[in-house]
């Protein structure tokens, strides 16, 4: 072995950074679609009329069975053709990772939702509010502590599966390691650059961040159901 | 609108289609051996009174959970491969990195699953004069076991659809037939969608499976 030269990851450094944003980028509108689609679903996942109801509840079946890889080459591959529709990689990839964890976030939703007491819905009845007040003043502001730290969980998920861009050519980090490797033919040293800059963004995510919002929200839930 | 359908190339396929959907589950089925084994040897170091054991696991977890397969698949097949000087076959590549990875979840899962087990049951069995090997082997573990079952379920349903990435270092699964298949006959509509409807089906049907098993424990448990 001629040794390692982790100098050369310097050297790129430009490179690196510009696809790590590129990848958190792609990560975090591809959450943001998720958490305003999967409102939709889960609003029609409970409604009163059935034929809202069933769609979505197959659609959210249907997504959360589905792989990220396959997903995003029917898309980006099969769907195109038939169709004539032009989806860059960059719409692709995030169309993509967007509808399949908006199924993932209609049930954090609903599981939030379920969270909040059953006596609290029959005391806003009670009270005289109507449906809608009952969800706005009452069952939301409760749900919203237990859908949060959830959501950030789904959002880790979301980002570590968002590695995988790359295959329909999106410039993201792990493109960009594939490209470096090669053109410096230094494989271990340039993967093992991208995987410790993952780690170190998951590992903030879940042990930082995730853990202070758990916290805060947890304190605040009990002081309003309790 | 004027995409020509050929869906006959699907069903003179059919054969190399589902020969790839069994590489599929055997990736699956391999990884889960590893991660089964791996998982359950981390969870009792983990818990383990030895700081440096109990101390590695924990490492091994946290890093394990916080690595996307993609990163780490290319990482072995590519980076390991070409530091230790070896070459990988794309099969042992990819059935390392799910099984890698997946030992962490499953190791969550056993480490769960065993401080589920009521505390009385360790008492109990200490009481009895039984050794620590004992204790876990004869009275823990098959109670953990049982708890932790859906659980391991579920974490099979994600490694399977974990595997449907190996293709991209080469192995000859489904998808790397659908990828192919597509090139040759330029439909990848018709691949892709059959591919996917297959490897769905299987995940759903897994699914399916999971939830039966859990109901039938929590009839058991209040029966």
């Amino acid at each position: 072995m001629g040794g390692f030269r982790f100098e050369i990851i310097f050297e790129s450094w430009r490179l690196l950074l510009q696809g790590t944003g590129i990848a958190v980028g792609v990560a975090v509108v591809s959450m943001i679609v998720a958490v305003v689609l999967g409102l939709v679903v889960v609003i029609f996942r409970l409604a009163k009329f059935w034929w809202l109801r069933w769609p979505a509840y197959a659609y959210i079946q249907f997504f959360r069975g589905t792989a990220l890889y396959v997903f995003i080459l029917w898309l980006f591959f099969g769907l195109t053709i038939v169709t004539g529709l032009q989806l860059g990689p960059f719409v692709a990839a995030i169309s993509a990772l967007a509808i399949l964890y908006s199924a993932y976030m209609a049930e954090v939703y609903r599981s939030g939702l379920k969270a909040v007491a059953k006596g609290q819905y029959e005391a806003g009845r009670a009270i005289g509010l109507s449906t809608f007040q009952i969800y706005r003043d009452v069952i939301i502001p409760q749900a919203i502590p237990v859908i949060i730290p959830s959501a950030m969980n789904l959002f880790i998920d979301l980002l570590k599966d968002s590695s995988l861009v790359g295959v329909i050519g999106v410039a993201d980090l792990m493109r960009v390691t594939q490209r470096l490797s090669n053109f410096h033919f230094r494989p271990f040293e340039f993967y093992t650059t991208a995987a410790v800059i993952y780690a170190i963004i998951v590992l903030f995510l879940s042990r930082v961040v995730a853990v202070r919002l758990e916290r805060r929200f947890r304190r605040h839930q009990q002081r309003a159901v309790y | 609108m004027n995409y020509d359908f050929q869906w006959y190339r699907i069903t003179r396929n059919l054969e190399p289609m589902f020969e790839g959907l069994l590489v599929t589950y055997e990736v699956t089925v391999l990884a889960m051996a590893i991660a089964l084994i791996l998982g359950l040897i981390l969870a009792l170091m983990r818990l383990s009174n030895s700081r440096w054991l109990s101390g590695i696991a924990q490492v091994y977890i946290e890093l394990g959970r916080a690595m996307p397969l993609y990163v780490f698949l290319l990482w072995i097949y590519f980076g390991l491969a070409f530091a230790l000087n070896i070459v990988f076959q794309p099969m042992e590549a990819g059935v390392l990195a799910l099984g890698l990875l997946t030992a962490a979840y499953m190791a969550e899962i056993y480490r769960s699953g065993i401080l589920a087990v009521d505390r009385g049951q360790f008492e109990a069995a200490r009481a009895l004069g039984l050794t620590p090997a004992s204790i876990y082997r004869d009275v823990v573990l098959p109670q953990a076991f049982r708890i932790i079952l859906p659980s391991a379920g579920n974490q099979f349903v994600g490694a399977f659809k974990g595997a449907t990435i190996v293709a991209v270092i080469g192995v000859a699964d489904l998808m790397y037939f659908a990828r192919e298949a597509s090139l040759e006959f330029f439909k990848p509509f018709e691949f892709y969608t059959s591919a996917g409807v297959l490897l769905i089906a299987s995940t759903i049907a897994f699914s399916g499976l999971v939830a039966v098993m859990e109901r039938r424990m929590r009839g058991g448990e209040t029966g």
